[in-house]
């Protein structure tokens, strides 16, 4: 007990020194500067701390070491603060754990509700990041025991747990969901397999060998569909809103955070816990707070992807919080939990810092610094970002004219940003077809994320657990906990949607002649894809295709039986009352994704509009092919607001030319891009000095 | 005139004139001193890593200072382009890149010797790279749990040992296998850990008891309770020189136990991507004035008091080999005899584990 006492007064005496160390101006001042450039990084879709946090490295030689930090956590714990900004307000995730934030965000925006979207997002990361650090914080003395007790077979059962809410991210359609889940699977087995080397679906190309990139895949996934949406809609996003509504709404986001504060404590808690456990990508933490949130939170069933802001909590709160958690395992062990903590791992050893036990003990008013650092860092951020919410609020509100060309732009270099490759490109506008179609066709889409970045973990650690403990690992305690966890949330709504249904006697007997609509061709065109990835994997050698053929198998069963549900089940009974058709409301589980809102429109007018928009980005990428990227996004803003909203000759202009300007100085210059070579650059050499060319 | 050859015309003289223009420019490159050339311009280091890791470091380190001692001082950046390896950076430094001497590569050791042993075709034929220099050379070491029941190298020619590994390709991978086949170690592989940090963790808490093919440099101070209470120890040298702490701690090299010449010219093939640790490459076709005066600017770039003391800081070794050297040593590589190279290939084939 008394050591307990002692141990716990050391850590308060070390905890304040590192805050008021913290609390010099000159460091405030550079925590500052950091927090301004990871919002302004934040914002922007796809490009998160890393490239920021490398080129800042440099800077911190010369500082000492809580400046340097203040600086460079400044900046890594507030680009998840700005991501939710163009989540809510255009459906474009601006990071890899913002996606579930467009989920309820867009519709919220849709609604005229994005002042309270956007303000629930800052108060949520806000609190979320704090909390996270809080955790942090308590857990110092605890963090290298914990850690060390965490071998690859729990790594396995966290995973399998995070992939089990599959089962509530399907929503109403689980076959369709686990479908898709493992279809994420299987393209997260893309790449050079870890066991034998086996070039996976690699197609003979240099860019499949590494597998393909998260950013260039969400994108596609979750933003294009939406953007198409909006070109076919012809609209804007959200009817005008008055600057009253705007700080009506923002105090109402406030509000919201305060009254679901225990939503948020567990869903920072969530985000903190994974974020630490190296091996885990953290790219799924929003989509497991969300589906936390989902199964626990009451009445969520019914209104999640409609606009409920407990979705938009959920998921804010989880990711802020991750960076303080990712600090746990590069403090303690120096194994980074993140990229961009890889990077602050090269800042401990320019300081003389060595990641370990001199960290929690000799250094720990360092390791303090950080923890305030994270925490403070949120703090900043949101304040910054309330500052500025009016103006963003009300972006939401212009022509589709005006907003489609500046965010396709930043969309596809966000893509490209990823591998700064034409495969980039290539990836985004596949899965952007592949996202509008079951964003069309009502395939839930999370499930796919899902699938995909657990994937890769789950075939790694369950292949170094086999091997390592042959089947024993299965009975260590925290694994079965895990196992039969992650088993009771698959098993549970399955169980409740056959007693929905009045059992599976009921069910049987719903069956009816064959009727066939458009939307089975996917479901078709779906099967034939994984059918032939199947094909493809069976000469492979065991290892390398056990995990693909076990999962493709699946995936096959699932969207069979969907295909078969589609063509031969009775659509369900029209209500014949008031109080039936209210059951009936209840009952049934929500689609679990954004639904389309072109359903008014006639199918040749959304498909030729779809065909137009697709038809956009191919020629972006064609031009971008001969003229280069920068020149390219200039013509293209003229091009597009001249033919599809004959806005005015002047303001035309200027958008493109602040436009490809300001694309050239991020990234040309600041971030110096190697862009791709052109064919005007081949043809003609001397126009080289062109940028991009 | 129609207005068709009239366009004709206008686009054939265009044409022309452009033509003559790029010739022009093509001339004045020949006749031009290296100092003019480079004056006002800008050259970029495309690093086949993303940012952050070793490689990125070392060529940010080289990008701040080398500017200086190239004539004419140039701006010098840093561009990222991870991917296969550093394999995708390799391609793209042969085969796209402007051959004017505005871009060098930083490349992994394993992007020079794969197209020699392994079995996937790439882009890029190294021993046709111009080479710039080498930073720093690194010897490969295996590392043991004191309690695991394998006491020294001779123990694990017979006794089994767990030991962590990467994919395909890693050291910790190839180095083992590599003891298997020649020596007939029993290292009983566990694959699948994403890099070495993870493994040294899973090391730390007795899930694997030790570890093949990690890199000397930094080990004392990353890791220094390992030696400060012996939980983890040096088992043996995955080198041809060995390093000198080592040497003094006598920690054998494996080369020590190679029965033939033939065993020994296999290691000796295979370890040398630790002599090039971290190499800087031009493409092929440089004007060789500007190369020459490339690798003088590397060389004094790697002697310049204000990067030593950055490095120092950072606790990066420098030990710079110059570009005519690593042109040779890789030259060398490629004039191994076939039968030494098809030795090495079966070597690092992984044969089936009980």
């Amino acid at each position: 007990m008394e050591a307990f006492t002692a141990e716990a007064a050391f850590m308060a005496t070390m905890a304040s020194k590192a805050f008021f160390a913290l609390m010099e101006p000159h460091r405030l001042m550079f925590l500052g500067l950091g927090c301004i450039m990871g919002l302004v990084l934040g914002i922007v879709p796809g490009i998160g701390g890393l490239t920021g946090t490398a080129m800042l490295l440099p800077f911190t030689f010369a500082m000492d070491p809580y400046s340097a930090f203040a600086l460079l956590l400044g900046l890594g714990a507030t680009t998840a603060t700005g991501d939710p900004i163009p989540a809510i307000l255009f459906g474009v995730p601006g990071g890899a754990a913002s996606a579930a934030t467009v989920l309820d965000g867009f519709p919220m925006a849709k609604r005229g509700e994005a002042g309270r979207a956007l303000s629930a997002a800052y108060m949520s990361s806000l609190m979320g990041g704090i909390f996270g650090a809080m955790l942090l914080a308590v857990s110092i003395p605890i963090l290298r025991p914990v850690m060390l007790y965490l071998g690859s077979p729990e790594l396995l059962a966290f995973s399998i747990l995070g992939i089990s809410m599959v089962a509530v991210l399907s929503g109403s359609a689980p076959l369709r969901g686990v479908a898709a889940a493992c279809l994420g699977v299987m393209i997260a087995m893309i790449g050079s397999d870890p066991q034998t080397g086996t070039l996976r679906w690699t197609m003979d190309s240099l860019y499949l060998w590494d597998g393909l990139r998260l950013t260039p895949l969400l994108l596609g996934i979750f933003a294009l569909p939406e953007l198409c949406d909006l070109l076919i809609g012809r609209t804007t996003i959200s009817k005008s809103i008055d600057k009253a509504s705007i700080y009506k709404g923002q105090w109402q986001g406030v509000k919201d955070c305060m009254e679901n504060w225990w939503l948020i404590v567990r869903c920072s808690w969530i985000g903190g816990g994974i974020g630490s456990i190296p091996g885990i990508s953290a790219s799924v933490i929003d989509w497991l707070a969300y589906g936390h949130a989902l199964k626990t939170e009451k009445g969520a069933r019914e209104t999640f992807g409609k606009g409920d802001v407990r979705g938009v909590i959920a998921s804010e709160s989880s990711n802020n919080a991750k960076e303080g958690g990712a600090l746990v395992p590069t403090i303690a062990f120096g194994v980074p939990g993140s990229a961009t903590m890889a990077i602050l791992l090269g800042a401990f050893l320019i300081h003389g810092l060595v990641p370990g036990p001199d960290m929690l003990h000799k250094n720990l008013d360092i390791t303090y610094t950080m923890v305030w650092s994270v925490a403070l860092a949120n703090i900043l951020g949101a304040g910054l970002c309330y500052a500025f919410s009016p103006q963003f609020a009300r972006l939401a509100t212009l022509r589709y004219t005006l907003i489609l060309p500046a965010v396709m732009g930043v969309v596809y270099i966000g893509a490209f940003e990823a591998n700064r490759s034409w495969g980039d490109l290539v990836a985004l506008l596949a899965f952007g077809v592949v996202g509008w179609l079951m964003k069309q066709n009502k395939w839930p889409r999370p499930p796919l994320v899902l699938g995909l970045v657990l994937g890769d973990s789950i075939e790694r650690y369950m292949f170094i657990s086999v091997e390592r403990y042959g089947f024993s690992w299965l009975w260590r305690p925290v694994v079965a906990a895990l196992l039969i966890l992650a088993l009771i949330g698959l098993l549970r709504p399955l169980l409740q949607d056959i007693r929905r249904q009045g059992g599976l006697a009921k069910m049987a007997a719903s069956f009816q002649a064959p009727t066939f609509k458009l939307s089975q061709l996917f479901t078709l065109f779906f099967i034939s894809v994984i059918g032939t990835m199947v094909i493809a994997a069976l000469p492979w050698h065991f290892s390398a295709k056990l995990v693909p053929l076990v999962v493709g198998t699946v995936a096959l069963t699932a969207a069979g039986l969907s295909l078969f549900n589609e063509v031969f089940r009775k659509p369900e009974t029209s209500p014949s009352g008031l109080s039936e058709q209210a059951q009936q409301e209840i009952g049934r589980a929500i689609h679990m994704d954004l639904t389309s809102d072109t359903d008014h429109l006639p199918m040749r007018v959304v498909a030729t509009r779809a065909a137009r928009f697709f038809g956009y980005l191919i020629a972006f990428m064609g031009s971008m092919a001969v003229i280069g990227l920068i020149p390219t996004a200039g013509l293209f803003v003229v091009i597009f607001m001249r033919l599809e909203g004959q806005e005015r000759w002047t303001l035309t202009l200027t958008y493109a030319a602040v436009l490809a300007i300001s694309i050239y100085l991020v990234f040309d210059r600041f971030m110096s891009i190697p862009w791709p070579p052109t064919l005007l650059g081949q043809l003609i050499p001397a126009l080289k000095f062109i940028p991009s060319v | 005139m129609s207005i068709g050859s009239c366009l004709r015309r206008a686009i054939v003289a265009g044409a022309c004139v452009l033509t003559t223009a790029s010739l022009a420019a093509a001339q004045e490159s020949h006749s031009e001193s290296v100092e003019q050339f480079y004056k006002g311009k800008q050259v970029q280091i495309v690093v086949g890593s993303s940012p952050g890791g070793g490689y990125d470091t070392y060529a940010r380190l080289l990008a701040r200072h080398l500017g200086d001692h190239i004539p004419g001082n140039p701006a010098v950046v840093v561009q990222n382009m991870s991917g296969a390896g550093s394999n995708r950076a390799a391609g793209y430094i042969y085969s796209v890149a402007p051959k004017d001497g505005t871009v060098a590569g930083a490349i992994f050791p394993g992007a020079i010797l794969q197209p020699l042993l392994g079995g996937t075709p790439v882009q890029h034929e190294p021993a046709k790279f111009l080479y710039l220099g080498n930073a720093n050379s690194d010897v490969y070491v295996c590392f043991v749990r004191a309690d695991a029941p394998v006491k020294d190298f001779k123990d694990a020619l017979s006794t089994e040992l767990i030991v962590g590994a990467s994919g395909d390709g890693a050291t910790t991978r190839d180095f083992p296998v590599m003891l298997n086949n020649l020596l007939g170690a029993k290292f009983k592989l566990v694959m699948g850990y994403p890099g070495s940090r993870e493994i040294t963790l899973a090391m730390e808490r007795g899930e694997v008891q030790g570890v093949c093919g990690i890199g000397w440099t930094g080990i004392e101070i990353l890791y220094p309770e390992w030696f400060a209470k012996g939980t983890i120890k040096p088992l043996v040298q995955l080198s041809i020189k060995g390093h000198r702490d080592l040497h003094s701690r006598k920690v054998p090299t494996t080369l020590e136990f190679a029965r033939n010449d033939d065993e020994r010219s296999v290691m000796e093939l295979i370890y040398s991507q630790g002599v090039f640790g971290r190499p800087f490459v031009l493409p092929p076709g440089v004007p060789a004035d500007r190369v020459a005066a490339l690798r003088k600017a590397f060389m004094a770039t790697f002697a310049d008091p204000r990067l030593l003391a950055e490095a120092k800081k950072m606790n990066f070794d420098v030990e710079p080999m110059s570009g005519e050297d690593m042109q040779a040593l890789v030259t060398k590589l490629y004039a191994t005899p076939a039968n030494v190279v098809e030795k090495a290939k079966q070597a690092l084939t992984a044969k089936p584990q009980r």
